[in-house]
């Protein structure tokens, strides 16, 4: 039975959080999707795209040869995890499981028929989430208020698969991520949403249903006012509060140049090529818990919520949204421009740029958003609503004898870090921005397949990209210092890795690893203050992994019948006393304490 | 208290019967009874003798004249008229009368043998193990003799054997008690003429009890045997059977006696054990089955002849 | 007297004659259990309502013969693992119909200070309805603390009965009513989904709080689940609820039914208090962890259900300590395999075996071992080349814990019984004519051959052991020391051997060798020397046919 397993999968929605200034706090540094976990056949092919093996003999040539950059942080998903609990789903069962990560107590509480795809939603006191039952097309909202649970039925969609939920914790959004879903009809649209107010308050709207973009891909939020859902059609315009209930008021296209021809040497876009930028600064359906996001390049107040490929083969572009949500910025593959679109009006400025963006990085403080050059190894810094006015105001540095196809930008917004995925790159290079931006290459002894840099910025987990394992390595992660010129600390792995998780302090990392031909399942506990790491062997294949920051707990989701989660102490040594698995949550939820008899 | 009584009463029978047997020495001069029958009467005995007693029915009972002398029982005959006999109460039958002879001097021996059967209610826990209910019979032998006869009173000893044992499967195992009594009935009769006689009867004498049990654990049977004081104290009376009608006179008599009482054994404490065959292992425990009392209130009925 | 009056003595004299012995005299005494005890043996007689407690001399005599009074209709009767406590249960005079009848009762006779000059002591606890099941504290020292009555699978006499109901007895107090302050025993509901108690078994303390004492529990497995119930608040006023534990998960479609339990008593630590449930029917393994109580929880504990598969139906297992730590072992005779569980994190890791033992039992203590870790017996395996083996719970370079050593025991073994301050085992094979002195120090297996099946008992000062044949006049004594067979005989056929300390003083030891036929017999042996002149052996007869009491 995968039940627990599919619940988890989906559990953290369609897209990852990506705010860390977020001030609902992000919980997940992301979680590899079992897209690439061997014999995981979910949607998507970003392992096979980023491999980038034919391309290891290039890296010191040019880069015009190299296929597109892979943005896999996205895959990297989590459990739902609220406080000092972690949500889990039991389609199955029609319950969701609930786990106190400090006593270990399991509960569940009946939902609708199917409860699959679960949100967190920020609340100040209680535990809250938000699940989607798929056969019975509603919704259900769990709150924990002092111990006790309580539920709340919402209509749904038919095909609803992902969650957004604003950062305040009143919206949420029921909409069809078009790229979970591997192949739709060229018909279906999946363009139904629903508009969830989730307060109980006297000016509380109804739920509503609305029909947005064709094929959405991403959703985000503008505070409580509005929010956006990008599809094909363009950007829709959610109005939240103007009227008795929320309506669709706008739908702005999302580029007003005509895309130029594609590049004769590049290969078509993979549709694993979305942009991370795309996630960035939103609150991800499931993405609530108190770990920490790898990027963060969005505004304070726009969250948005996306995925990073299309299942249904569509390009859509990669768009980053200014956290005031004043302005959507617009990456399209193989067009070297950006385009500038106002939120007010629909108004569009293309963004020329010297060379074709490979990426697109929106700063966590809004002030400022990074494309990368790769094909002249230089950056453009955008300035941020300037350039809206000013198409030329950006700026560039270039980094001389690097490739760099990607960037992403620290939470504090103040260095970018810079790397390809598209090559057998062996060094990733910190650049610090500023009036004089400085740089600086750390090396790294192997490519680079994903980056996620820690909340304080100190330091970032490198997953690396192994070719041709050998002598039992399957895989291998680097704790990499950022602030600090001391050499990154590379791990090998037997197993290749499959989610990681980093702590909202920074200080610990969680990198899970699973090779399902070896049965080598794995967590390693990575200490990003001494660059080291204590193994966790886990039972049964892991599927994700995050941080329970109320609980000062890591956890590793397991793909196992009756479902399983090992909960990991933060502070441990990676022995068997730092290290508590829950299996079989119906079970332990069906523990009946009797009433006394006097 | 049962025993103490019952001794008592055997003392206070004891008493009557020796009041009575000088009372009937004395009679016949002393006291002569207006209204006995006289030998003109006798021809008349059936008007007259059931006011009188019962022991000379007016069939049964031969005119005096014709009766043969009691001598004619003796070894030899006398031609000497017939003795007129004067009897103040009861008649002492001939059968138990002392007879004093011409010739030698001595007595003439007055016999009796007795067959009979008795049972014993015996409530003593001790005889649980022995009977599935508080009842022991046995069969009772007994010989005496007359020793004293005056005026309807007679006294007679003797010796009695009395053979009993009862059994029963007790917790599963065989379980017998087998009880020979050698006693020494002394008895005081009070004769009603040709009907018979009542008497009391005290006897004692000894017991021998011999206990066994088959128990399937123990190398062999588990057995005890032990002599004991008894004693009985009964009363009762036997009836002429033989001849029909009864009548008086000396001659063989068939009675029927019954008689009911106390019957008193001593308490023995049944502790059992067996003796192993050589060569096996001994048997160092015991059974023990607490106290046995065989008494309780009995009675007997007897077939007896009498000579 | 009276014409009145003799009538009513004929009357009286015919009623006594027509009047019945007691009715102890018709039963035949084969309703009966015999038990060894340390000191004593007792023989339950049902008939008598009594219990015969026979002490013996060192001169093969019976020391001292106490009756102790038990409760009518025994049902139960067992002995405590300290061999000192005889437990008898009894239904009474059920269902009740007078004042007069008996309730159902518990007599617990202490032969602690057994001597021919100090009596056993009884203590008789009486309960409300009758029960059919006992279970008792195997705590030793300082012997049992506890024992409940329960109804279990059996078929209730009472016309209506609540099969989960409890009946706990606190053996360190006297009975106390119900009407009492503090009633002793206490009867206890437990909250049912379905089952009803079928197996009890007591834990030691355990620490499921590091915040308070070391508390213990029972451990109620019913037909589907696991009730975790608190003996050492069980007679507060306000006792603490018992813990429900399914083993069935709400998506399962058969019902697992709990085989057996095991638990954790290696240490009181904090966090070391630990059960662990196998099914008779499941291939997943559950352990329980403790945790501090919850708010709302009235309990000192919270307990955290864990399930691992080990990938066939588990036949035996055990907590065992490793090199890495506390693991569960799990025989899985249909995977030739043993699985350590980590209870903590569910890792899994598997050894294969060279037979498929059904069996384990630590023997640790016995095996002379340079490592911390724990040594398992391994027995019960389906290849009679493979009788028993070792295995080390330790790492070896390049396979974990496969350290395993077949001994040469030519037989499957069916069973293994411990030798009591030694590190002797006593393995009898499945054909039951042959049986081995397996002494784990050195790692030797002796057989010893019989002429038939035979029954083994050892004696509890753990220096020889008794075969004997059911049935049969013969028996052995075989010194552990020697292995030397000591041949007796006995004039009736054996049913039963109980070896037990003599009552005198005397380091000497008895051996009654029973026979079950008419009354009870028993023939006697100097248990230390049977052979010896001096104390040849001895007859005990008609054991229970004694003066009605």
């Amino acid at each position: 039975m995968k039940t627990w397993k599919r619940a988890l999968l989906y559990g953290s929605g369609g897209a990852l959080f990506a705010g860390a200034g977020c001030s609902a706090g992000s919980s997940n540094g992301g979680a590899f999707d079992s897209n690439f976990a061997p014999g995981n056949g979910s949607t998507g092919s970003n392992a096979s795209v980023g491999n980038g093996g034919a391309y290891a003999s290039s890296s010191s040539g040019s880069s015009a040869s190299l296929p597109p950059e892979t943005k896999v942080e996205s895959a990297f998903r989590s459990p739902v995890a609220t406080g000092q609990v972690v949500w889990i789903a039991n389609p199955a069962s029609g319950r969701v499981a609930y786990i106190d990560a400090t006593t270990f107590v399991v509960k569940t509480v009946q939902a609708g028929n199917g409860p699959t795809y679960l949100a967190a939603v920020p609340d100040p006191t209680d535990d809250k989430a938000i699940v989607l039952n798929v056969l019975s097309q509603d919704a259900t909202l769990l709150q924990v208020h002092q111990g006790t649970l309580t539920t709340r039925s919402f209509p749904s969609t038919a095909t609803a698969n992902a969650w957004s939920v604003s950062t305040s914790g009143r919206w949420a959004i029921a909409w069809t991520n078009t790229r979970q879903v591997p192949s739709a009809d060229p018909t279906q649209g999946f363009q139904d949403v629903v508009v969830l107010d989730l307060s109980t308050g006297a000016d509380a709207r109804p739920p509503t249903r609305l029909a947005a973009g064709f094929r959405p891909v991403q959703v985000a939020f503008q505070g409580d006012a509005n929010a956006y859902v990008v599809s094909q059609d363009g950007i829709s315009v959610i109005d939240l509060l103007d009227g008795p209930q929320p309506a669709l008021v706008a739908n702005y296209p999302l580029s007003a140049p005509p895309p130029p021809p594609l590049l004769d040497a590049q290969p078509p876009p993979d549709a694993g090529e979305a942009d991370a930028n795309a996630m960035d600064g939103g609150v991800a359906d499931g993405g609530l818990g108190d770990g920490t996001a790898p990027a963060a390049d969005a505004g304070a107040d726009v969250q948005s919520s996306s995925s990073s490929s299309s299942a249904a083969g569509d390009v859509v572009p990669d768009v980053s949204f200014t956290p005031d949500g004043s302005y959507a910025l617009v990456r399209q593959d193989g067009v070297p421009s950006i385009a500038v679109i106002s939120l007010s009006d629909g108004s569009i400025t293309t963004v020329p740029l010297p060379a074709l963006p490979t990426d697109l990085t929106m700063s966590p403080t809004g002030a400022f958003a990074v494309a990368v050059l790769r094909d002249t190894s230089t950056i453009a810094v955008l300035p941020v609503p300037g350039i809206a006015s000013a198409p030329t105001s950006f700026t560039t540095t270039t980094i001389p004898g690097e490739i760099i196809g990607r960037a992403i930008v620290t939470s504090a917004g103040d260095r970018a870090l810079l790397f390809t995925t598209a090559a057998p790159v062996e060094r990733m290079t910190v650049v610090t921005l500023g009036a004089s931006p400085s740089y600086r290459t750390i090396p790294l002894h192997a490519p680079i397949l994903a980056v996620f840099p820690t909340p304080d910025a100190e330091s970032a987990i490198v997953l690396n990209n192994l070719t041709t394992p050998s002598n039992g390595v399957e895989g291998a992660f680097s704790i990499v210092p950022i602030a600090a010129d001391v050499p990154a600390n590379i791990i090998s792995l037997p197993a290749p890795p499959t989610a990681v998780a980093i702590s909202p302090l920074g200080d610990r990392a969680l990198v899970a690893m699973r090779d399902d031909t070896s049965h080598t399942y794995g967590a390693y506990l990575a200490n990003t203050s001494t660059r080291e790491a204590a193994l966790y062997t886990l039972a049964s294949p892991p599927i994700a992994v995050g941080i329970v920051g109320g609980a000062l707990a890591g956890y590793a989701a397991q793909d196992y019948s009756e479902g399983r989660i090992t909960f990991l102490d933060l502070q441990g040594d990676g022995g068997a006393a730092s290290a508590r698995t829950i299996t079989g949550f119906e079970l332990g939820a069906s523990v009946v304490e009797g009433s006394a008899q006097p | 208290m049962r025993l103490s009584l019952a001794l008592r009463g055997l003392t206070a029978g004891l008493t009557l019967a020796a009041g009575a047997a000088a009372q009937s020495q004395a009679a016949p001069t002393s006291q002569p009874m207006p209204d006995l029958p006289q030998p003109a009467d006798r021809e008349a005995p059936s008007e007259r003798e059931p006011a009188a007693d019962h022991e000379a029915p007016a069939e049964a009972a031969p005119p005096a004249a014709e009766a043969p002398p009691r001598r004619a029982h003796g070894p030899s005959a006398s031609v000497a008229p017939p003795p007129v006999e004067v009897t103040v109460g009861p008649v002492v039958p001939e059968h138990d009368r002392v007879v004093e002879r011409p010739g030698p001097p001595g007595r003439e021996v007055v016999g009796r043998l007795e067959v009979g059967y008795r049972g014993v209610f015996v409530t003593n826990p001790g005889y649980n193990p022995f009977s599935t209910q508080d009842y022991f019979s046995g069969a009772s032998f007994a010989v005496s003799r007359a020793l004293v006869a005056e005026s309807g009173f007679s006294f007679a000893a003797g010796l009695a054997w009395d053979f009993g044992s009862s059994g029963a499967m007790s917790r599963g195992d065989s379980a017998k008690l087998e009880v020979n009594r050698f006693m020494v009935p002394l008895e005081g009769r009070l004769h009603a003429g040709a009907f018979g006689y009542a008497f009391v009867r005290v006897a004692p004498g000894i017991a021998g009890e011999r206990v066994e049990i088959s128990e399937a654990s123990a190398p062999s049977s588990l057995a005890k045997s032990q002599w004991l004081f008894a004693a009985d104290a009964s009363a009762g009376y036997a009836f002429p059977l033989v001849p029909v009608p009864p009548r008086l006179g000396r001659s063989a008599r068939l009675w029927l006696v019954g008689d009911g009482g106390y019957s008193w054994v001593a308490d023995q404490h049944v502790s059992l054990t067996s003796s192993p065959a050589p060569g096996s292992a001994p048997m160092v425990n015991t059974i023990d089955l607490g106290t046995l009392g065989l008494r309780g209130a009995f009675f007997r009925v007897s077939a007896a002849v009498s000579y | 007297m009276s014409r009145s009056r003799v009538l009513l003595f004929l009357i009286a004299c015919a009623a006594a004659a027509c009047s019945s012995r007691p009715e102890y005299w018709n039963r035949d005494p084969s309703a009966l259990a015999t038990l060894g005890l340390q000191n004593a043996v007792a023989l339950v007689d049902d008939v008598d309502h009594e219990v015969v407690l026979l002490s013996f001399g060192s001169g093969l005599t019976v020391a001292k013969r106490q009756l102790v009074s038990v409760g009518h209709n025994v049902v139960s009767e067992t002995v405590s693992a300290d061999g000192y406590h005889l437990f008898v249960l009894s239904n009474g005079d059920w269902p009740p119909r007078s004042t007069n009848d008996q309730s159902p009762s518990l007599t617990v006779v202490d032969t602690t200070g057994f001597t021919p000059s100090t009596p056993a002591q009884s203590t008789t606890y009486t309960m409300s309805e009758p029960f059919s099941n006992l279970a008792v504290d195997p705590q030793v020292v300082p012997g049992p603390r506890y024992a409940v009555a329960y109804q279990g699978s059996t078929t209730s006499a009472v016309f209506v009965d609540n099969p989960n109901e409890l009946v706990i007895f606190d053996l360190a107090a006297p009975y106390a009513g119900p009407a009492a302050a503090k009633p002793n025993p206490v009867v206890r509901t437990i909250q049912s989904f379905g089952g009803t108690p079928q197996t009890l078994t007591f834990t030691p303390p355990l620490r499921v709080n590091p915040a308070i004492e070391p508390q213990r529990l029972l451990v109620v497995q019913t037909q589907i689940d696991v009730t975790l119930l608190d003996l050492d608040h069980a007679f507060d006023t306000v006792p603490r609820p018992e813990v429900t534990l399914p083993l069935t998960s709400a998506t399962a479609t058969t019902p697992v039914h709990p085989a057996a339990v095991a638990i954790d008593s290696f240490s009181t630590e904090p966090d070391d208090a630990r059960i662990a449930i196998r099914t008779s029917n499941g291939t997943n393994v559950y352990t329980i962890a403790f945790g501090p109580p919850n708010p709302g929880v009235a309990n000192d504990f919270t307990p955290t259900v864990n399930l691992t598969d080990v990938g066939g139906i588990p036949s035996d297992f055990a907590f065992v300590r490793t090199d890495a730590g506390l693991r569960l072992a799990a025989l899985v005779p249909s995977q030739v395999k043993a699985t350590l569980i980590e209870p903590d994190t569910s890792l899994t890791t598997d050894v294969s075996l060279t037979d498929s033992y059904s069996s384990l039992s630590l023997v640790t203590g016995a095996v002379a071992s340079s490592t911390s870790a724990d040594v398992a017996l391994l027995w019960n395996g389906t290849n009679s080349a493979s009788g028993v083996a070792l295995w080390t719970l330790s790492n070896t370079v390049g396979q974990p814990y496969f350290s395993i050593r077949v001994l040469d025991v030519s037989q499957s073994i069916q069973t293994v019984a411990d030798v009591p301050k030694s590190s002797l085992k006593v393995l009898q094979s499945n054909s039951g004519d042959q049986f081995f002195v397996l002494d784990l120090n050195a790692r030797t297996v002796s057989p010893l051959r019989t002429s038939g099946t035979a029954v083994l008992s050892i004696a509890p000062d753990g220096k020889r052991v008794w075969a004997y044949a059911r049935g049969l006049d013969q028996l052995a004594s075989i010194n552990f020391g020697t292995l030397n067979p000591s041949p007796l005989w006995t004039e009736l056929p054996i049913d039963a051997v109980f070896d037990v300390s003599c009552a005198d003083g005397s380091s000497q030891r008895v051996l009654f060798a029973l026979h079950s036929r008419g009354s009870v017999g028993a023939t006697l042996f100097n248990a230390i020397d049977p052979q010896s002149k001096a104390t040849p052996p001895a007859r005990l007869s008609g054991l229970l046919f004694q003066e009605a009491q």
